[in-house]
């Protein structure tokens, strides 16, 4: 009789089991999905464009893709749309925000892990980690506070009248700002994850403590490094707010003067937002899925030299 | 000549860190010189649309004027025929205003025009005896109005303002999001970390559904928000008939924002529990389901904590994703099936317009600032007692 009871419990268990792992399978899946599912409704919104005929005034229109992929002037009325200069302005911006964030960051982190003093380390780590979590949209207040002033006042050192600050330069340093704390934290780990042997080695062989740092122990962590650089790039990438708050929005380009206005992907998709119908907010998905796809692109390539680096 | 360049490799990685500390001391300094004059309770408390009052006191029967007693007050001016006190001061847009400082208890503006200490005046037309029209704006000052009343016997027409400017509504979107947000988020979060960890077969089929994870982590937030405009929008407006963005479609937009962190750091939390728990509970003849709920549950309290933390941290930093699902109008009332704005979505609609205004923006910051700022120490002391136990 006992047994039998004690039978029926465990059955019971284990049908409760499965029941549960089944929900959070389900849920599981559910969160997996997500990305397939973004990728699949901002294609079919932003392919509209392209497919679609927009009624504009009396007569009907589409974009045409290839005009759109090579354009360098953002808008010209009615149907014409162009975002060459625009993923050009955006790589130019990106990479010398990186040219600036990279170096910072990785000496930085050298220092909080190798050189400096324990105390002075953990308080460069703490305000790194503050500087991380500052939102962008205070990034971006700052940057149209401060770091557009300070540009305007450069610009005008070099006698060149920029739109109040409003500039490629305002916005490298905006982001460099903000992909710094990402690149140092990343590297900070993988710097105190190199072996004490390998440093020990370096030391016995009458290297300097400074040598083996710069030569030694960049190289050990150079994959771990290149992860982080990764990481900050696709955040650069991806901001929106602070970017649209210093870029200008040129309507037109490339903008490769530094104190010129420029214009990046996100930029474009953020400002002048009024409508939400009609071919001049559809076609902001077609440049998000062209953002997706230049950083899945971008992310891929880091990926394939990091690969090539550690080899 | 080494140790002149290890000397010099070692100055170069100083300086770099002081970039680092010197962006953080300035952007403080700027946040907290422009927001601080606005940080007091009334901002959190007052609306941000300003209530308009178009009054007139012309009935002479009701009212006498003349003989009301001067209060002596610093820097007012005071009008002894009408019995007001009135300030020069500044809006949060910077622009000129006339403020009320005193009102006699029986002067005509308290007892017909029921204005109180504190409102604003923007405009008042009277006439004097011979019937002559005077006109005083607040942009000529405080001291032309008084000279002006000091001759008037009727007010034809004025407009005076009162509150305006505070952020109660964007506060209370901003928890409204949270408290929905985490509501869906943590429960699926958390059942999705529980499975890959505790349920799931470690096979190249996991392996698949982390990797997606992942890669929805690197996702843009813009590109969530382009997503909560065509596929949450649409669908509250089906349900709970909102008309284009609300707050719903906000929250519905920042979940999906916030699986993705929720599952990492729960199940960080969960591989720190000793796998003795797991065995313990499971000898003791407890199904697999009791253990996760009672054992392992428990264990994970820190982790789930974090999470949460993590969370809300992200909600109050998040803007562009709610500019695109959510909209950028400021509301004073504020419902789930509605447009309104959180704190950072504020700041945008500030910053972006005509005249961006940093005073009421900086102050907003300093408010963020201090939320973001409690919970990173937060996380930081949690994650010590987290490390503590992973010793044990």
């Amino acid at each position: 009789m006992t047994r039998h009871i004690r039978k029926n419990e465990y059955q019971h268990k284990t049908r409760i089991d499965k029941i549960i792992k089944g929900a959070f399978f389900i849920v599981t899946l559910f969160c997996a999905s997500i990305i397939f599912f973004i990728v699949l409704f901002i294609f079919i919104h932003g392919i509209k464009p392209f497919i679609n005929q927009y009624q504009i005034g009396e007569s009907w229109y589409r974009v045409d893709f290839w005009q759109f992929m090579t354009g360098t002037v953002w808008f010209q009325a009615p149907n014409v749309y162009g975002i060459g200069f625009i993923i050009i302005n955006t790589l130019y911006v990106v990479g010398l925000a990186l040219a600036i964030a990279a170096p910072v960051s990785i000496l930085t982190a050298l220092l909080v892990s190798r050189i400096a003093p324990s105390m002075i380390g953990k308080a460069i780590t703490t305000v790194i980690e503050l500087l991380a979590a500052i939102p962008s949209i205070i990034y971006g207040l700052f940057g149209m506070g401060v770091v557009t002033n300070f540009v305007k006042s450069l610009a005008k050192i070099f006698h060149y009248q920029s739109a109040g600050g409003l500039s490629t330069l305002s916005t490298v340093i905006v982001l460099a700002i903000m992909i710094i704390p990402t690149i140092t934290m990343i590297s900070i780990t993988s710097i105190k994850a190199v072996k004490r042997d390998v440093i020990d080695a370096s030391l016995a062989l009458g290297a300097s403590p400074t040598q083996t740092n710069f030569k030694v122990v960049l190289k050990s962590a150079q994959s771990g490094i290149f992860s982080g650089i990764i990481l900050g790039v696709g955040r650069a990438l991806g901001e929106a707010t602070a970017v649209s708050m210093v870029a200008g929005n040129h309507g037109s380009g490339p903008t490769l003067n530094l104190f010129d206005t420029t214009r990046t992907l996100t930029s474009t998709m953020l400002l002048g937002l009024k409508e939400t119908t009609g071919l001049d907010y559809d076609i902001r998905f077609s440049v998000g899925i062209i953002l997706i796809g230049l950083i899945l692109g971008v992310n891929f390539l880091l990926n394939m030299v990091k690969r090539r680096l550690s080899r | 000549m080494r140790k002149a360049k290890d000397l010099f490799l070692n100055t170069i990685t100083y300086i770099s860190s002081g970039f680092g500390c010197l962006i953080l001391i300035i952007l403080l300094l700027f946040i907290f010189k422009n927001g601080i004059r606005l940080l007091d309770w009334s901002l959190i408390t007052s609306d941000y649309h300003q209530e308009t009052y178009q009054v007139n006191i012309t009935n002479t029967k009701n009212y006498h004027l003349g003989d009301y007693r001067n209060p002596q007050m610093e820097g007012v001016i005071y009008s002894n025929v009408w019995g007001i006190g009135l300030q020069d001061d500044v809006d949060q847009n910077n622009e000129k205003i006339v403020t009320i400082k005193y009102l006699a208890p029986l002067s005509p503006f308290a007892t017909i025009a029921k204005l109180e200490v504190g409102y604003q005046i923007s405009k008042m037309t009277m006439t004097n005896e011979t019937g002559d029209y005077l006109l005083a704006l607040a942009k000529s000052g405080a001291e032309p109005m008084i000279a002006m009343l000091a001759e008037a016997t009727m007010i034809t027409d004025m407009i005076a303002t009162s509150g305006g400017g505070g952020i109660r509504g964007s506060l209370l979107t901003t928890l409204y999001l949270i408290v929905l947000t985490l509501a869906i988020a943590l429960p699926l979060g958390i059942s999705a970390a529980i499975y890959l960890h505790e349920f799931a077969k470690q096979n190249q089929f996991t392996r698949i559904i982390r990797m997606m994870i992942d890669i929805t982590t690197g996702i843009p937030s813009i590109i969530f928000g382009l997503v909560g405009a065509i596929v949450f929008i649409p669908m509250m407006n089906q349900t709970i008939q909102s008309n284009g963005g609300s707050i719903a479609s906000g929250a519905l937009t920042l979940t999906i924002v916030l699986l993705p962190i929720i599952i990492k750091t729960t199940e960080e939390s969960l591989k720190v529990i000793p796998d003795s728990y797991r065995m313990a509970s499971l000898a003791l003849g407890a199904s697999r389901s009791q253990t996760t709920f009672q054992v392992i549950l428990p264990n994970a309290v820190c982790g789930i904590l974090t999470a949460t933390l993590l969370s809300i941290g992200r909600i109050i930093g998040e803007s562009a994703a709610l500019i695109y699902a959510v909209g950028t109008a400021i509301k004073d009332s504020v419902a789930m099936n509605e447009k309104s704005t959180s704190l950072a979505v504020h700041i945008w609609s500030l910053m972006s317009g005509e005249n961006p205004n940093y005073e009421l923006s900086c102050a907003i910051s300093i408010i963020i600032l201090l939320i973001v700022g409690i919970i990173s120490l937060g996380v930081k002391v949690i994650s010590r007692n987290i490390n503590k136990m992973e010793v044990k």
